[in-house]
């Protein structure tokens, strides 16, 4: 019979419980290490080769795309992608060595901080710098068209103001979640009730 | 620190703290293919960490926060699929009876009691209860997960005293 207010008892059972452990030979190591910084790396190009495929596609529609709205809406989409761009290398999170050394809470606690804030502020550094470039391109072609269909015009307003609504909603959301994380973890962290 | 002087730092310790990273690992991650990935970022993310070890604090401080925050990392990345439970231990009902009764406290069943209450809390509180359980004295505890001496003394009081009643009542029970 396990006495848990026994502390030696309670360490000896879970230490004394079969669990293997399989060092890696140090080479193989460093070729992980070495192999995460290329993870990294292939992500970031993910991002910069998907932003290159807004500029090339709006590079093309800034070129063939009759009238001043079309054009000035396809450059300053394109000026929006990359600020996207560079925002999503910029604040996405990765293994970070030094962080890594700092006390549990403060870690975790920043880690949620971060993904809070990215969350929260997604309308100001993801949805606001595409806003000008489809609202120039939205009324270019409403007037390349004449506004000859009123409805289907409505109906494309409609879904981007529905597709930007719902990142934002959904985001926001998800940084309330958070914010109500740390503040549980914060309260946890002072919370005193059952000293023996 | 060079190349040479982080190597050496690395072998210290995985020797010194290899089987306790397992168990630790084993607190984070019940899928056993995911915990070999684990134990193995953890084994990186040391030997990346010592080429910047100073000395600032005790060895076993250092392997312990960098361990701890990789693993957070871990349940992190895949807290979609572990997330629903997690919550800090206040809010765990001492007397909870989920998630399976036990006739006697076998040392088996004991630690499948201990997983249990473990893998359902917050990084925080998991951390404090993963090093006391590894024998982490107390001051240490507090420098490697940042709360106060007096707030890791109450959470392992009332593990112990979860742990206990848990038993009681499923040995109490038809």
């Amino acid at each position: 019979m396990i006495d848990f207010r026994n502390e030696a008892e309670l360490r000896a059972l879970w230490r004394d419980d079969e669990v293997s452990f399989t060092p890696l030979a140090l080479d193989d190591v460093k070729r992980r290490a070495a192999r995460l910084s290329n993870v990294v790396r292939r992500r970031n190009r993910r991002e910069y080769i998907g932003a290159a495929l807004v500029l090339a596609v709006f590079g093309i529609y800034a070129v063939i795309l009759p009238g001043f709205l079309l054009k000035a809406g396809s450059l300053l989409t394109m000026a929006a992608a990359v600020i996207v761009g560079r925002q999503l290398a910029h604040r996405s999170s990765r293994p970070d060595p030094d962080a890594e050394a700092q006390d549990v809470r403060g870690y975790y606690r920043a880690r949620l901080v971060r993904e809070e804030h990215l969350l929260a502020n997604v309308g100001r550094w993801y949805l606001a710098p595409f806003l000008p470039g489809l609202l120039l391109f939205l009324a270019g072609l409403a007037e390349a068209r004449g506004l000859e269909n009123p409805l289907a015009f409505a109906l494309v307003l409609a879904f981007q103001i529905l597709v930007f609504g719902g990142i934002w909603l959904l985001n926001r959301r998800a940084a309330a979640r958070i914010r109500a994380h740390i503040e549980r973890i914060d309260r946890a962290a002072s919370f005193k009730g059952d000293i023996p | 620190m060079d190349e040479a002087e982080q190597d050496r730092a690395f072998a210290e310790a995985i020797d010194r703290f290899g089987p306790a990273l397992a168990r630790m690992a084993r607190g984070y991650e019940a899928d056993p293919d995911l915990r070999r990935d684990l134990e193995q970022d953890v084994q990186v993310a040391l030997w990346q960490s010592f080429a910047h070890f100073d000395g600032r604090c005790a060895l076993s401080t250092w392997v312990w926060r960098v361990a701890h925050n990789r693993a957070t990392s871990h349940m992190l990345a895949h807290r979609r699929r572990n997330a629903p439970g997690w919550a800090s231990l206040e809010d765990i009902e001492i007397a909870d009876a989920a998630p399976s009764p036990f006739d006697a406290a076998e040392s088996g069943q004991a630690m499948t009691l201990i997983l249990s209450i473990v893998e359902r809390l917050d990084p925080p509180d998991r951390q404090i209860l993963l090093l006391y359980l590894e024998g982490v004295t107390g001051a240490e505890i507090a420098a490697v997960t940042g709360v106060s001496p007096d707030v890791a003394a109450a959470r392992i009081h009332r593990f112990k005293t979860m742990l206990t009643r848990r038993f009681a009542a499923a040995g109490e029970a038809p």
